[in-house]
């Protein structure tokens, strides 16, 4: 016979998920052709197969795509057909159980740092949202993923932008460079941390893996805890 | 002191279970609490939740309760020094007993990061002083379930004060309210399916169930592994994965 526990009875109340806003700023220039932005796609769809398999990251981490190659575009990943969308913090990110990343595509030059711009503007368009409605949140993340130097005049700006939102702690910025980058540029969107090296294509899948492990450790992360990456996860993928 | 009890004046059950998220990064609960009566008809309660990021943060729950606990309970005396003075005296205690035992260990203050929230009893009210982002919520008078205490949440989701903290030696909040009924006292990770995020409101679905049954239970052992099998169950750790503690406590007259 099985016992009716009485505290079973107790009805929850429906409160919205703590968000983690997490932004991909991702190179899709012309030199990322080939086996390059092949494996990035790999490494999308691997961070979103890993994330949705945590249940609790899965409601709480969300994300969006900014991608810089030619033009800069915040993209819809909605759909998986990658089309292009305003930049726009209500429409720009999902939640992970929604999130399906579209294949992208390699053409034209480098605007990093208006990329980096949007990104920013987008996860402080997203925190506002947040205030206004009362949900809680964790530090958003800003992932910039490059194989080559900006070709916009403003990227000194946009890198002192992320320097500066990083001080006052507005968000964490992970500077990652492909084979070849210009990591002197690269290191100078982030005060906190060096950027990361990818020496090799299969590299690629590894960052993914291991963003993914990174993003379940913040939406896991317990109040009072200081977020930090694992120093180890970020130099293992440094292969210097 | 950490045992559920049908008391004198009181009944009392609570229980802390590991969040799924602590037991995935092999540590086990950090959470703590105790409560006893005392002078015949007053309660006090003790929640301690240490700090995920504090390397002694287990020992620093257990610490805070059993020292503040202690604290309340030597400190009474005719006439009575007032609530206020009773929670404020208990903090002092329990921050330099965790000096202490830091000092020992030669370590910093800091590894033994936890929070507290410390609730008095009595017939002429009932205090709370915290600091951290647990929750104390008292049934009025009238009948409401009220929030007695204010979570001290900081802009991101995983940011609060800590006993160890700067001014720590004195509670981020004290209220002194009219005489409770029934009071609950829960840690941070019961938060989402308790109370109103913003505005604190307890959840009354959430605690009339569970104080009736408090109210009534004439098997409190039992009743006390109901709570723990409940805090440790599936529907629970679907909404949280943190630690999660609970304390319910009725007047029996």
């Amino acid at each position: 016979m099985t016992e009716v526990n009485p505290f079973a009875l107790a009805e929850f109340r429906d409160n919205p998920e703590r968000r983690c806003p997490v932004v991909l700023v991702l190179d899709t220039s012309a030199s990322m052709k080939g086996e390059a932005i092949r494996q990035l796609n790999a490494g999308l769809q691997q961070l979103a197969s890993d994330l949705q398999r945590d249940p609790l990251a899965s409601l709480r981490v969300e994300l969006a795509i900014v991608s810089f190659g030619g033009t800069v575009s915040t993209v819809d990943v909605r759909d998986g057909r990658g089309q292009s969308i305003s930049a726009d913090p209500v429409l720009a990110f999902v939640t992970v159980d929604a999130f399906k990343p579209p294949t992208l595509r390699a053409s034209g030059d480098t605007p990093m740092g208006a990329a980096v711009q949007q990104g920013l503007d987008l996860l402080r368009g997203r925190k506002s949202l947040f205030k206004e409605g009362g949900v809680p949140y964790f530090r958003p993340w800003l992932f910039l993923i490059s194989d080559g130097a900006p070709t916009d005049p403003d990227w000194i700006r946009a890198a002192e932008s992320a320097r500066l939102e990083e001080s006052v702690n507005g968000v964490s910025v992970f500077p990652i460079g492909v084979e070849r980058a210009d990591l002197a540029t690269l290191a100078m969107f982030s005060s906190q941390r060096a950027p990361a090296l990818l020496s090799n294509i299969q590299a690629f899948q590894s960052l993914f893996q291991w963003l993914s492990q990174s993003l379940a450790a913040v939406a896991n992360s317990r109040p009072g805890e200081i977020v930090t990456l694992p120093a180890a996860g970020w130099t293992q993928i440094d292969p210097s | 002191m950490t045992s559920s009890a049908l008391g004198a004046a009181w009944t009392f059950v609570g229980a802390s279970v590991a969040g799924t998220a602590h037991l995935a990064r092999g540590c086990g609960c950090q959470d703590w609490w105790g409560a006893a009566e005392f002078s015949e008809r007053n309660l006090v309660i003790a929640v301690a939740d240490g700090a995920g990021s504090a390397a002694h943060a287990e020992p620093a729950a257990r610490i805070a309760v059993s020292s503040a606990i202690r604290a309340v309970i030597a400190h009474t005396t005719v006439p009575s020094p007032g609530i206020e003075a009773m929670l404020e005296h208990a903090f002092r205690e329990v921050r330099e007993e965790l000096e202490l035992f830091a000092a020992w260990q030669s370590v910093e203050l800091e590894t033994y990061s936890t929070t507290l929230s410390l609730v008095i009893a009595m017939d002429d009210g009932t205090g709370v002083a915290q600091t951290g982002d647990g929750i104390v919520v008292i049934r009025t008078g009238d009948g409401q379930l009220r929030p007695a205490s204010i979570p001290q949440q900081g802009t991101y989701a995983n940011e609060t004060q800590f006993v160890t903290g700067p001014g720590g030696a004195k509670p981020g909040f004290l209220a002194i309210c009219e005489y409770g009924a029934a009071i609950a006292v829960l840690t941070d990770g019961l938060l989402p399916i308790a109370v109103d995020y913003v505005d604190h409101t307890p959840h009354a679905p959430f605690f009339d169930p569970m104080l009736a049954e408090v109210a009534t239970t004439t098997d409190i052992g039992r009743t006390s592994e109901h709570l723990a099998e409940f805090l440790a169950s599936e529907r629970v750790s679907s909404r949280t994965d943190d630690d999660k503690t609970l304390v319910l406590a009725t007047r029996r007259a």
